[in-house]
Order: structure tokens, then sequence, then C-alpha cells
């Protein structure tokens, strides 16, 4: 077993190992074209993203960079690095923050994965599962009207997870 | 339940005409129905037989049952399929060919995702008889028939709006709404909808009559003095003046036959797709929006536009006449 370099950005065999999606979180089903140079991640086109410093890095870590390069910020009036990353990325429907979702903030994160997308639906879109709804006994959090909601798509879960054919109780 | 329903559905029309028919089903509330565990407003007629499967069973087991199921039929038979052509764990798939009897294949509306993936279009091409019961569906070109929506019975086996709030206790002269909640789904989503009852019952229960009926035992005895073990609602709903539940098939479809107003909350299901099926006027997102409008409701019920007779269509009895000219035009 050998552990992969990170500064071997040569094509990888295998599937996109990013999970950051535009809305959820979800398994890419592309094949892998290179790797994320921070973290040696396979990548695919769409989540590979060549920055300013044409060194090509998954979605995970630029936003992570992105964040780190903000709290810096926080710290140092004078740091203007997190608006070089959102500016940069501003355009790439793969890197969100702040500028897409006004009211997201880093608790949102689920805890389960550092590659969560921001949680753009109410917690009772977030709940995904393959046959249950959320628990509704308690109260969901204030609706922000950006949100998407469930009359607003006809499924926001990616149905590509499905177990089709497996789970003898759904219906 | 919903396919169940469905089953019954068609298998009532068909037994009037003195048709057998065995029902292959796996619902945790067929043994709810038929233990006598709910007080049944329907009689099942004796012509209908029930495989009743193991709700609990694996894959590998309900698979194998429904293959040794199918496999009987004999070829002056007819198998209808509901929902699933490829069967629910995909072991039709490779039989269907090979069955003699005339194959009849109910579209409901499916994930279009499940669609693609199993590639139906190819496998729908093996049954003899398509039938689209009464809303859309991904296949539907496909059809050769779409009907009325399925109703469990017809408008003239529904209790009249006394007789039938009479089944909820409610006997007094009407001075209040009657609000039945419904509690249909997982476990889970049953007990959910029994507390939300309850919730409802302490916030709005000098204002209506609060109602709640399920096949679950767990969520009737979380309901308590308000629980109602009565199936199927349909028999009672003109007697509701406000339905609350989720967006599955009859769920909707007999709250709209009976011009009752429904509230719901669409559950995210593996196949179908609920929130597609409500309008925006019936669908709710969650709980306290729930509370609110059903708030506005019952400020409403005065003013509400007194119902037309109660006249429609079913589906079901339609259908069985297509599967039987069909199975007569292949003699």
């Amino acid at each position: 077993m050998t552990q992969e370099n990170p500064d071997d950005t040569s094509p990888a065999d295998g599937m996109c190992q990013e999970t950051s999606g535009f809305l959820f979180s979800h398994k890419c089903d592309r094949f892998s074209v290179s790797k994320c140079a921070r973290c040696g991640k396979p990548l695919c086109d769409d989540h590979a993203h060549s920055g300013p410093d044409a060194v090509i890095a998954c979605t995970s870590c630029v936003k992570q960079e992105a964040k780190a390069a903000r709290q810096a910020n926080q710290a140092d009036q004078t740091n203007t690095q997190h608006y070089y990353h959102e500016h940069y990325y501003y355009n790439d429907p793969y890197f969100y923050g702040p500028r897409y979702y006004p009211g997201y903030s880093e608790h949102h994160r689920s805890s389960s994965t550092s590659n969560t997308s921001p949680a753009s639906a109410s917690d009772a879109i977030a709940n995904e599962g393959t046959g249950g709804g959320g628990d509704f006994s308690t109260d969901a959090p204030a609706h922000d009207p950006m949100d998407f909601t469930e009359g607003d798509a006809e499924s926001t879960r990616r149905e590509e997870d499905a177990d089709f054919e497996t789970d003898m109780g759904a219906s | 339940m919903g396919h169940l329903t469905r089953a019954l559905s068609l298998a009532r029309q068909a037994a009037r005409k003195g048709i057998r028919s065995r029902i292959l089903c796996n619902s945790p509330f067929l043994p709810a129905l038929l233990g006598g565990r709910c007080r049944p407003l329907l009689l099942l007629d004796p012509l209908i037989e029930f495989v009743c499967v193991d709700s609990q069973l694996g894959r590998e087991a309900l698979t194998a049952t429904s293959l040794r199921e199918v496999l009987r039929t004999q070829a002056q038979d007819v198998l209808i399929v509901d929902t699933f052509p490829r069967g629910i764990g995909g072991e039709l798939a490779e039989i269907l060919s090979s069955i003699q009897a005339s194959k009849v294949f109910v579209h409901r509306d499916l994930s279009p995702e499940y669609v693609r993936q199993a590639n139906l279009q190819a496998v729908l091409s093996q049954f003899d008889l398509i039938i689209v019961p009464g809303e859309d569906a991904p296949l539907e070109a496909l059809a050769h028939h779409r009907t009325e929506p399925w109703m469990i019975c017809d408008a003239g086996e529904v209790l009249p709006r006394h007789e039938a709030r009479c089944q909820f206790g409610v006997t007094q002269e009407e001075l209040m709404p009657l609000i039945l909640v419904s509690g249909s789904g997982s476990p889970q989503e049953a007990l959910d909808s029994a507390r939300f009852a309850r919730r409802l019952k302490r916030e709005v229960g000098q204002l209506a009559t609060v109602r709640f009926a399920s096949l679950d035992s767990i969520a009737m005895a979380e309901a308590g003095e308000i629980g109602c073990s009565l199936w199927p609602l349909l028999m009672t709903l003109a007697g509701v003046d406000l339905l609350i539940g989720a967006g599955g098939y009859h769920t909707v479809y007999e709250a709209r036959r009976m011009q009752c107003p429904l509230l719901a909350i669409p559950r995210r299901r593996m196949y179908d797709r609920q929130s597609r099926r409500l309008i925006p006027s019936e669908r709710v997102e969650n709980f306290d929006q729930l509370l609110r409008k059903v708030l506005s409701q019952i400020a409403d019920w005065p003013n509400l536009p007194v119902r037309s007779s109660i006249n429609y269509l079913n589906g079901s009895a339609e259908s069985v006449e297509l599967i039987l000219r069909k199975i007569n035009s292949q003699v």
C-alpha cells in the first residue's frame, strides 16, 4: 500500500472523490482526470479548479482556503487574500460562499465531512434518506425565502444514490 | 398502503363481475385490515384472497415469494403489476416474456431516475395493457389507457355527512368543523402525525373537533382519545371539513373527489413524487406552517361553499372493463 503524493497531479484512475454539490453533498459519478494538489483526491473536470497559481485544487480545499483567508482577514484588516479567493472563483458554480447564500454560516456544516454544501434548504429537506421524512415532532428552523423547498423541485434528493429495488419497504 | 388500496379497488370491481382475485402484498397494514384491528367500513368480498408477505422480509426472500406466486398464474389468468414493472426487487424482469397470462401494468407516477436506471421503457413493452390511474406518469406515452383515479369505493358507497361524522363520535348538530389527521406512511411518520393531532387538539380544540385515524397501532396509542381506527377513510370524508395528511396517491385523490379540503406535508419517497402531486393550496412545509393554515381554514369554515353531491367516476371500474376487453381480444 503506497501513500499518494499530493504533488503528483497526473490523472488518476477511477472516480472523482469530491462530494461538493451545487445544493447538497453527494457522490460524483464522473471519472477522475486529475488530482487535487492539496489533498490528493481524484477529481473530475467539474470539481477540479485551477487557481491563480495554476495549481489544481478540489472544491473542498478551495473553500477551506477561502475560509482560512477570511478568518485571517478578520484578524488582520490589511489581509485581502480572501477577497482574492472569492473574486477568482466567483463565477465557478461549484464554489459558493456568503455571496450566494447570505444566511450561510459555518455552523450549518455537517460534522460528518468537511465537504458539505451550505444548508440551502430547511431541515426537512436536508434530512435526506431513502424512505423517511424528518422528525416533524421538532420545530423546523425559520425558513429562508432563498431556500428551495419541496414545492420547488420534483426531487431535491440525488436519486442516483437511492437503493432502487433493494429497499422492500419503499413506495 | 397505496399499492394495496389500488389492488383492492380493482379486486372489488372484479368481484362484482364474479371474478376472483389474488393479491400478493407485503404491506405492513394488511394484517391490521384482515385481523380485525380496525373497524372496517367496507366488507371485502370472499372472491378476494390475499397472499400476505411479511413486511420485514428482505429482498431475497420477498422476491422469491413474488416469483413463486407469479409463476402460479395460469394462461387464462391476468397478471396485474402495480407501480414496479420489474417487480419491487427486479425479480420480474427476466421472466415476464415467459408468462403466458395477460400482463397488465398500472403506471402510477414514478421517480424519473428509477425509470432511467431500471430502463423501464424496455420492460413496459412486455406488458399487454398499460393503464395510467388518473395522474401524469413518466412513461404515459407508452400507456394504452388513462382512467380516472382509482377509488376503493364508488361514490354511491360513501357515507352521507351525518353518518360519516357519527363514525368519529360526532353526533351533535354541527357547531364546529371536523378536522381529521391521517396517520399514514412509515411508523415514525404516523407517530409524528399522531403527535401533531394531539397538539392540534390542544391549540384549536375549542374551535374544531379533531380526530386522528391510522392503521398503525403505536400511532393510535399516541393519539389516545382522539384516535379512530377505521378504514377506509374515503367512506367518511363527506363528514370531514379538513383532511390533514401526506401527499400519497389516495389521500390526495380521495380528498379531491370528495371535495374535502386537504392540507398535506409531502413525504420523501424513493419512487413517488408526493410534492409534485400536491397543488400549492394543499402543500405545507412543516407542522408549524400546517398549524397556521389550519387556523385560517377554521376561520373560513362558516363561509365555505356547500359541497355539491358526490358523483365521481371510479377509475378501477373502468380499468376492469379495459382488462376484460383486452383478454377477450386476445382469445
